[in-house]
């Protein structure tokens, strides 16, 4: 008797998603920005892939030129004090910037999530503790404390994530408790609640899914809070040295900013145009997933 | 509300303690011996040498004693002595707050004065130009590393076109300089720092803003025949900033990571300066100096933080 049942609701909302998806891209297509975003995203990504074809020399090969040589044809980027060329750190530095971008951020998302709906939820002692351990690492301002920790413990790439990821979920997790705080009030959650719906499946069925837009902005936002921290921490020289990354190639350039001006524009503008597009793109799934907002694209 | 503050301030004592213990035994668990830093300069130093200083600074004693130590000491508002400095941390520090505090204190205010008035005029009007131009400045300003922003400003203002100081505070302080001089080199930190802020703080009323206006009762209010004005200024302005609040009070701590960059570029003098050079040289009563006077400022700002937004929201009841 319930089987047929089940089997014909979970066929309705395959359908559901679909349409989901459709109305999901017709809407971000709109938002020329966050379609900008994409582009210069999909060209990062390319180029973390396929950095080794593109560059024309190994990154951290000095002398490949005159030191401190202005941009040309043949260094489309210049050179820098030890006449590297900045171009191959350039497109090497994309592949840093990404992997410790979007690892760290699902860290902090997946944590925050879990402590800040749990805290909204149940309230009481629950959410006092959160808050406070929440607190406790906010107090800590993370970027010190990640610096801390990797000039102590040792700054290899992994290193870099994890300390990252740890430091960076109270945001999430009071953005989720807030918005439970706020909806566990709700009437269709008082409705559920009366209806006996256990607490379990009122999180996760009536009220995260409230928070999804919550969820994916904060995640895009912190994939490129994520890449400017770690740019931080390899700006003051204590990112993993084995790498070649836009952070430490802008703490080389700090010397020569009244001679080679190419040596800090180049890198730094790749974590900007990266970190932008990443916003961008984050502003867009905001607009697609927010029905509230359909109020103004109608008005 | 007087129960409710009173509270709060009981529940940061535990807090704050607790960061001590943490603080104290991150800093302890690292690899890295203190001693060999203070005595790096002398490489045949004997290993009497090295064992009194060892014990000049209570680094023999187990690790227990030494938090035991060290608690008692930040009770009595004594934060150790620099081995690098070769001073008192409390007073190191003391010496260089304000000059941190001024960086980040101007960087904050005007941030989140701009920032509000750009995210409400950007939430009230959608997809305007004007809306399309406060997004630009927020998105552009909220990708920018601020490091790397001050740089732009120092290639810009102070290499081309020569109208500004490319140093902090030193030059002006050496130059025994007027008012004016210690202004014209807060401008480029200033802007650095405060412009992060305000894309952050204008991102976020906008989204505010937007949601407020979408929701029913605006539409009861202006199904009530209401002004737009009186809609936007009586009904949905304040509960839209309301939320902002907690971004500013929790921005704080971000500052002062943020101070730290800053300072290093414009070679500004203060907390960010000394934490980079003691964390080079393992000076770790410097380190733990900063840590617990950052860490308790920031939990006392917090606190305000949750009692401005408990008086300003009367719908957030708290058990």
């Amino acid at each position: 008797m319930m089987k047929p049942l089940r089997k014909a609701k979970r066929k309705g909302s395959g359908v559901g998603v679909l349409a989901g998806i459709h109305q999901f891209w017709s809407r971000f297509g709109k938002n020329k920005g966050a379609v900008a975003g994409l582009c210069v995203l999909l060209v990062v990504v390319f180029s973390a892939v396929f950095a080794d074809v593109i560059s024309s020399y190994p990154p951290d090969r000095p002398a490949v030129g005159p030191r401190l040589h202005s941009p040309s044809a043949e260094y489309p980027m210049g050179t820098d004090n030890l006449g590297r060329d900045v171009f191959s750190g350039v497109v090497h530095g994309s592949r840093v910037s990404l992997m410790i971008g979007v690892a760290a951020s699902l860290t902090s998302i997946a944590l925050g999530t879990l402590v800040g709906s749990i805290a909204g939820f149940f309230g009481g002692w629950v959410d006092e503790v959160s808050m406070r351990l929440s607190e406790l690492f906010q107090s800590m301002p993370r970027f010190l404390f990640a610096l801390v920790i990797v000039v102590f413990f040792g700054s290899s790439i992994w290193n870099v994530v994890i300390v990252i990821g740890l430091l960076s979920w109270p945001r999430a997790a009071r953005m989720v408790r807030a918005e439970f705080l706020r909806l566990r009030q709700s009437e269709f959650v008082l409705a559920a609640k009366a209806l006996g719906t256990s607490s379990r499946r009122i999180i996760f069925r009536q009220i995260l899914p409230n928070t999804l837009h919550i969820l994916l902005v904060t995640g895009t936002l912190e994939v490129g809070a994520a890449i400017v921290i770690e740019a931080g921490l390899s700006f003051l020289g204590a990112g993993d040295p084995n790498l070649v990354s836009w952070g430490h190639m802008l703490h080389n350039a700090q010397r020569f900013l009244r001679t080679a001006w190419w040596f800090s524009v180049f890198p730094g503008g790749a974590i900007f145009v990266t970190v932008l597009a990443m916003n961008m793109v984050g502003d867009g799934i905001n607009d697609a997933l927010n029905p509230r907002l359909l109020y103004m694209h109608s008005r | 509300m007087l129960a409710y503050v009173s509270r709060r301030l009981l529940e940061a004592v535990p807090l704050i303690a607790l960061i001590l213990v943490v603080n104290f035994v991150i800093l302890h668990m690292a690899p890295g011996d203190p001693v060999s830093f203070y005595v790096q300069g002398g490489v045949g130093t004997s290993q009497e040498y090295v064992e009194s200083i060892r014990k000049a600074f209570g680094l023999d004693k187990p690790i227990i004693v030494q938090l035991g130590l060290f608690l008692r000491n930040v009770l009595r508002g004594e934060l150790g002595y620099s081995f690098y400095y070769r001073q008192s941390v409390a007073k190191l520090i003391g010496q260089r707050i304000p000059v941190t505090l001024l960086l980040v204190a101007a960087s904050l205010l005007c941030g989140s004065l701009v920032g509000i008035v750009l995210g409400v005029i950007a939430g009230m009007r959608p997809y305007s130009v004007i809306d399309l131009f406060n997004t630009m400045i927020a998105v552009f300003g909220h990708a920018i590393p601020v490091f790397w922003f001050g740089q732009m400003l120092i290639l810009v203002f102070a290499v081309y076109l020569k109208v500004l100081p490319t140093g902090g505070v030193p030059i002006a302080a050496l130059g025994g300089g007027g008012i004016g001089d210690w202004f014209r080199s807060l401008i480029l930190p200033v802007t650095a720092l405060g412009g992060i802020q305000l894309a952050l703080i204008a991102r976020i009323t906008r989204a505010n803003m937007l949601e407020i206006l979408g929701s029913d009762y605006i539409t009861t209010a202006r199904s009530k025949g209401l002004s737009e004005s009186a809609v936007t200024f009586k009904h949905a302005l304040k509960n839209a900033i309301l939320p902002v609040v907690t971004v500013i009070g929790m921005n704080f701590g971000y500052s002062i990571g943020g101070a730290l960059l800053t300072e290093t570029v414009f070679t500004w003098p203060g907390l960010g300066r000394i934490m980079l050079e003691s964390l080079l040289r393992r000076d770790y009563p410097v380190l733990m100096g900063l840590l617990i006077v950052i860490s308790v400022s920031v939990v006392i700002l917090n606190l305000l933080t949750d009692v401005l937004y408990a008086y300003l929201d009367p719908r957030i009841v708290y058990r």
